[in-house]
């Protein structure tokens, strides 16, 4: 469903992106991206949105694969959720900015308040259509940015440091929505308790390069692996769902 | 410098909402232009709040104990360009009008021109961009910034002044309005330059990009090419004109300052009542007064007796208290009609 | 005022009182109406512009807004009010009319005349902010084709001052914190940094807005919400309004009550 092919981002003023990444995510897989700061976990989400552009390779979701002429028809396809919610929440109100995708896909006003509030229920989250994003708490922001990109219906869900200003019970919250969508999910994170609860599989990345692609406890359990990564190998994970009921 | 309401003649007013009307449209033609993709809106309206939360922050001033802080006109324009920094102040103008009371909705235009149009579209390209024309340097930073602020406060408040005087509303002589103005404003614009300069060299030396991208935003008013501002001043004056042949026929108030600037220049202590003008507005406020003999207007007999001016008090009092306690009996029968 | 005093109007202005309810539109109308036929009475025709209390006062006891709430924006414009009424104090002496041992002036009538005139149009405005949510009236500007750059701009301006502001307040308190004795305020050779730095961040920041926004296929002109088409109470309600607006301006109440007294007595 999601395809990176030897996908080569570099910056501008010559800073480091990614390189030669490859890897195939099916639908309804969910697959951590982890990695020390600096790694690329984010640049790599970017590229697969199409918002950094491809030095070399491709990036394919649904058989798409992005151009310039496709990228609203290909982003349409994937959404990415942005690790600071105040980033992608910029309307007067959530319901605004849930409108905001459909909106722009072109679906009519009612058409996309109809999808809006769809989406705002399938996420229990009715309470804060109406409010402002300055009144929302941490959680809220990360459900209201979720929302925000699943009501374009993408196939595909990237998200970047899903719980960067949770509290716990935000965390559980989200995982328990997250683990009832279909899409194929890629999540770069740092919270490895976050990751094993949902994800079975992981992608390593190392200074831009995608370092080990396997079955998530392996990898986390994996010392000296981990280490090369600049990550800390995890205690034993429990199994997903056990632990956060 | 924010202009409250009361200040204003629904005239004047009316005129420098349609001048500032021109000037949003003019700005958002440049911004949108060669701009097909929408990038400069987020960094626009984001600049926007962060002009209004920047004056929150006090600088305090060596030597003199007093503080100032940053307006933002200039320095939204050199940071963005002088079209879309037109459009981020028109925002937050808007935004400080409607949401926290500073200036009033009629004098909305008027402080839009005072404080968006003459920084932004004249002093940054008639002051600011020729200084700097010549090359970056620290020191034509600072004289650029200072001179630019300082001149775009002056203008502004000058217009103040000229704004509230052809209102009529106030009453202070021309002359020491305006001497009671202009010091203070050159002060603060000498102060307010002084910040702009350092935020901009600090700006200029970590991203110099955002600086150039900015001088290069829209054709910029030139002396040679004032192109574009010319649809601002056309308007004004016609608004200006029309407004002016239109009200003189109705308002009561607008010979008011008329009356007051003629007194002013011929120096004559009481009123004429020989102006044309005027004559015509006494007989519309009489054909319209239903009691003009009691009326408080400027035109009402000065020579009541006793009696009739606590009538006229009391008249007041019972209508103030009826239009009050309309509210309150509102309110209570809401309260008993949700109890 | 702060930030926090907009968010109070924001939850104001999601009320259901039947002014709630009647069509932006009308309102804003409405508004301006009013303040321009309060503005246009004479400099010192102060009894007559008494009646036009009525409409902040009714629609201040429909909508529940806190009277302290109109207190502290009438604060905020004081100073030019205070300003221009001393200034006409000061300069008018002309005796209108003597009322026992006080001799009212022109200028002292003046001066109340301003003071009316600034309570009663931060009443119109505020009556319009907390009884309309924001969108619904930018909406309306969309409508009446104001161009959509600016509107955009405007509600975006509007989203992110309550970030803005606690970014900035972060920025200050850090300072202040390491400021020692000096902490009165930021000292004027550190506002480059702390001023240039905080733009450096606001323009990261909209770089960051500017990739969400494509994410959800921005392209240039963005999506918005629609308003509601008028109703015929509507229609009524402005009638009302703007016609008892000019009636009450053409009929000076107040000398109408004092015949009617004085010929009473």
């Amino acid at each position: 469903m999601l395809t990176a092919r030897n996908l080569t981002v570099t910056y501008p003023d010559g800073g480091r992106g990614v390189e030669d990444v490859s890897f195939d995510i099916e639908s309804g897989e969910s697959v951590a991206l982890a990695g020390g700061n600096g790694a690329g976990k984010t640049t790599l989400l970017l590229a697969l949105v199409g918002i950094l552009p491809a030095k070399a390779g491709s990036v394919e979701v649904g058989g798409l694969r992005f151009s310039k002429e496709n990228r609203v028809e290909y982003r349409r396809a994937v959404g990415l959720v942005f690790q600071n919610p105040d980033d992608m929440l910029f309307m007067p109100r959530a319901l605004d900015d849930i409108m905001f995708g459909p909106r722009n896909l072109g679906l009519s006003e009612t058409e996309a308040r109809q999808r809006a509030y769809e989406v705002i229920t399938e996420l229990g989250i009715d309470h804060l259509a109406e409010r402002s994003p300055l009144k929302l708490s941490g959680g809220e922001k990360r459900m209201a940015g979720l929302a925000a990109v699943l009501a374009m219906r993408p196939s595909a869900l990237l998200l970047d440091e899903p719980t960067a200003f949770l509290d716990p019970r935000a965390r559980r919250v989200l995982i328990r929505a997250l683990e009832r969508l279909p899409q194929a999910k890629l999540i770069a994170t740092h919270d490895l308790a976050f990751a094993g609860a949902l994800c079975s599989r992981a992608l390593l990345l190392k200074e831009g390069r995608l370092y080990a692609d396997g079955p998530r406890d392996d990898l986390f359990r994996d010392e000296r692996l981990m280490d090369e990564c600049g990550l800390e190998a995890s205690l034993p994970i429990p199994a997903a769902g056990v632990y956060w009921r | 410098m924010h202009m409250a309401d009361a200040l204003l003649h629904p005239a004047v007013g009316g005129v420098m909402w349609a001048a500032g009307a021109a000037a949003i449209g003019v700005s958002a033609k440049k911004s949108a232009a060669g701009d097909t993709s929408g990038s400069r809106l987020p960094l626009m309206a984001v600049s926007g709040a962060f002009v209004f939360a920047a004056q929150m922050i006090n600088f305090t001033i060596p030597g003199t104990g007093s503080s100032g802080h940053i307006g933002g006109g200039i320095l939204l324009a050199a940071l963005l360009g002088p079209f879309p920094a037109l459009l981020a102040i028109a925002s937050v103008l808007l935004i400080q009008c409607l949401f926290f009371a500073d200036g009033g909705l009629i004098a909305y235009g008027a402080n839009l021109f005072n404080m968006g149009v003459i920084p932004c579209l004249l002093a940054y390209p008639l002051v600011f961009k020729p200084i700097m024309s010549k090359g970056w340097t620290a020191w034509r930073l600072r004289a650029a910034s200072v001179a630019a602020v300082a001149a775009g406060l002056l203008a502004g408040a000058f217009g103040v002044v000229l704004e509230t005087q052809v209102s009529g509303i106030t009453r202070l002589p021309f002359g020491a309005f305006v001497l009671l103005m202009m010091p203070i404003h050159l002060a603060i614009g000498i102060v307010e330059g002084i910040i702009t300069a350092a935020v901009l060299s600090y700006v200029y030396a970590a991203r110099p990009e955002i600086l150039e991208r900015a001088a290069a935003v829209g054709s910029t008013v030139t002396p040679a090419g004032a192109r574009s501002l010319r649809p601002v001043l056309l308007t004004l004056a016609a608004a200006a004109l029309v407004t002016g042949a239109l009200l003189s026929q109705f308002a009561s108030s607008f010979p008011d300052g008329l009356e007051w600037s003629i007194e002013r220049t011929a120096g004559s202590a009481e009123l004429e009542a020989d102006a044309p003008a005027f004559r015509r507005a006494q007989s519309v406020q009489d054909a319209t007064a239903f009691m003009p003999d009691y009326g408080f207007g400027e035109n009402s007999e000065r020579s009541e007796a006793l009696g009739t001016a606590s009538a006229g008090v009391v008249g007041a009092v019972i209508t103030a208290a009826l239009a009050v306690g309309a509210g309150a009996a509102v309110r209570a029968v809401k309260r008993k009609r949700a109890a | 005022m702060s930030a926090g005093a907009a968010l109070s109007l924001e939850t104001l202005s999601m009320g259901g009182s039947p002014l709630h309810r009647v069509h932006p539109g009308v309102k804003m109308v409405c508004a301006f109406a009013l303040i321009v036929l309060t503005l246009s009475f004479g400099r010192t025709d102060v009894a007559a512009m008494l009646p036009f209390l009525l409409y902040p006062s009714v629609a201040i006891g429909i909508t529940d807004i806190p009277v302290g709430l109109l207190a502290r924006r009438m604060a905020a414009a004081l100073p030019f009010a205070a300003f221009a009424g001393i200034s006409n104090l000061l300069s008018d002496h002309a005796v209108m009319f003597r009322l026992g041992g006080l001799a009212v002036t022109g200028g002292m009538a003046a001066c109340a005349g301003i003071l009316l005139r600034t309570l009663l149009s931060v009443s119109y405005a505020l009556v319009l902010i907390a009884a309309t949510p924001f969108p619904e009236i930018t909406a309306q500007m969309r409508r009446i084709h104001i161009p959509g750059i600016f509107i955009q701009t405007l509600e975006m301006t509007y989203r992110y001052i309550g970030t803005l502001t606690d970014e900035t307040r972060g920025l200050t308190n850090a300072y202040r914190l390491r400021a020692g004795a000096d902490d009165a305020g930021v000292r004027l050779a550190r506002a480059g940094s702390l001023v240039g730095g905080l733009f450096l961040r606001t323009a990261d920041r909209a770089e960051r807005i500017l990739a969400a926004m494509r994410c959800r296929g921005f392209e240039a002109n963005g999506a918005s919400v629609g308003t509601r088409p008028a109703h015929a109470s509507d229609w009524i309600f402005l009638a009302a309004v703007c016609g008892s607006g000019l009636l009450l301006r053409i009929v000076d109440v107040p000398a109408l009550i004092a015949s009617v007294i004085a010929g009473m007595g």
